[in-house]
């Protein structure tokens, strides 16, 4: 059926109540009337097929009370009234339903407040579109998403992030990172160059979840790269390369590829040196290191001067060292550990993690990092965190007097 | 994040509206702030209102101070509260940008 006749100009288009029947019976759309209270004044065909009643009429005098029967969670309805009560109208208002059948399905709709002269609410009006295969598909999605996410966390925690080493005389390390969401954009990773020498690499990629742990991953790898390649340039003395050699070398290599990226990554790469008795580190922009000496529980804060890897291209890392002595215990560590805000919004803040590190100096590694975690969720109050969080301890055992 | 924007002779100064430039808004910002440097060469960022930075906000204006200097123009802040400018010197990420101390000095610093 055409709806305009080719002699009848659009203007003067005035539709028949045929017309308009037509349209309200074969409509792909629900279409209802409701009074305030929920009962139907009107549906047509296809709300009666969506809601899964024969015809318009079975609906209107089966379904009676749309709070009580129709909507799975009641408060929806309530919702809707009150978002009508609110505005004139709502626009994809979403809910699930149970059909006659008692099968649930997802609806969505369009409807207004129908109100008299006086503004007083007579009922509403509106569309529904049965929007179950979309819901289904957002679930699945959210559900495959999840799986990838919680496959991705362990392939991180057991392949990418480094195993702090148990079996070197002089040194203990411990280490946690828990990250605010499934993957983790801090990392570490520790490499062992005989019983005398360990490096220890903690870094934290800007933003989080799966990019920033490529990130990190990549980092890693290019820090291995250059070391390798760097031990095979030196020829035949074999001597170790130095931490800003390798810093300067992955630094020449990633940082244009990080800009076109527009990533960065703070790194602190540090060398404890038993046989010189000294650590030797490259600080890019990372947090400053902790250094507690068990004697008298002074503490040093070891800091370079340069840049997060991949700002600028004419940086050049500089290399910086410190004294190590018997007992000193290193704390390297994320701003997520120090950011991590309370509910007024205070940062847990470098001061507190120095004084329950000085006040533990003494205490098991493990026992310290479970007591530095626990104090951080308990002032965070949450297990979860806004940021990825790591602290990574180092404890120097007893060195041969001198 | 809102921004405001206020040409003062050729400079544009952008208000950031917002107390937090996180990985929650970032992208946003640096969608919501791309027009304004393509249009401008001497843009001038006013943070008072900011009390957190993280890495991504870092980031987000790093972009903004990249595509400025690529275009031959140049990127100031002023406005910036202690604890976010504790986040640019633990980064170190003061040393790239001219930090003023306030929008005067900050303009004064373009006219001059």
């Amino acid at each position: 059926m055409s709806l305009l006749s080719d002699t009848q100009p659009v203007e003067n288009f005035h539709p028949s109540e045929a017309q308009f029947r037509s349209f309200f019976e074969n409509a792909v759309e629900g279409i209802f009337q409701t009074t305030p209270e929920g009962r139907y004044l009107l549906a047509n065909p296809m709300l009666a097929r969506i809601y899964g009643y024969d015809s318009p009429d079975e609906l209107i005098v089966g379904l009676t009370d749309i709070q009580g029967q129709l909507y799975c969670d009641s408060t929806r309805r309530t919702a809707f009234r009150n978002l009508l009560q609110e505005q004139d109208a709502v626009w994809g208002f979403e809910a699930e339903i149970l059909r006659k059948d008692g099968r649930p399905i997802w609806i969505s709709e369009n409807a207004r407040a129908i109100r008299s002269v006086d503004g007083i609410l007579l009922g509403y009006e509106g569309t529904v579109v049965d929007i179950t295969a979309r819901k289904r598909a957002e679930e699945e999605l959210a559900l495959a998403r999840l799986r990838e996410s919680e496959i991705g966390a362990r392939i991180q925690k057991t392949l990418l992030l480094g195993q702090p080493p148990t079996d070197i005389p002089r040194i203990s390390v411990s280490a946690f990172t828990v990250p605010s969401q499934w993957i983790d954009g801090d990392f570490y990773d520790f490499l062992r160059h005989g019983d005398d020498c360990l490096d220890v690499i903690v870094g934290d990629v800007m933003g989080k979840g799966v990019p920033a742990a490529l990130v990190g991953a990549a980092i890693k790898s290019r820090l291995l790269h250059a070391l390798s390649h760097l031990l095979y340039v030196s020829g035949g003395d074999r001597s170790l390369p130095e931490p800003e050699m390798i810093v300067n070398r992955v630094h020449s290599e990633v940082t244009a590829r990080f800009i076109g990226l527009q990533y960065f990554a703070t790194l602190c790469y540090m060398r404890f040196d038993l046989e010189r008795r000294e650590v030797r580190f490259v600080d890019c922009g990372h947090m400053k290191t902790l250094c507690v000496h068990a004697e008298d529980g002074g503490i040093e804060e070891l800091e370079g001067d340069n840049l997060p890897l991949g700002c600028c291209k004419l940086e050049e890392y500089r290399q910086w060292s410190a004294p190590i002595r018997s007992g000193d215990l290193f704390c390297f560590y994320s701003d997520g550990l120090t950011e991590a805000q309370n509910s007024d919004g205070e940062p847990f803040e470098t001061e507190r993690l120095r004084r329950l590190l000085v006040d533990n100096r003494h205490a098991d590694l493990e026992r310290l990092l479970v007591t530095i975690r626990e104090a951080v969720e308990e002032f965070a109050h949450a297990p979860k965190f806004k940021d990825d969080l790591t602290c990574v301890l180092l404890r120097i055992g007893a060195l041969d007097e001198a | 994040m809102d921004l405001l924007v206020e040409p003062v002779d050729d400079i544009t100064i952008v208000v950031l509206r917002g107390e937090h430039l996180d990985a929650s808004n970032a992208g946003q910002f640096a969608s919501n702030i791309a027009p304004i440097i393509e249009a401008s060469r001497r843009v001038i960022l006013d943070m008072s209102f900011l009390t957190f930075v993280d890495s991504s906000g870092l980031g987000a204006i790093l972009g903004c101070l990249r595509r400025l200097g690529e275009a031959g123009g140049d990127l100031k802040l002023f406005g910036l509260s202690k604890s976010v400018k504790t986040v640019f010197q633990i980064t170190r990420m003061h040393r790239l940008f001219d930090i003023s101390e306030s929008r005067d000095q900050a303009v004064g610093a373009f006219q001059a």
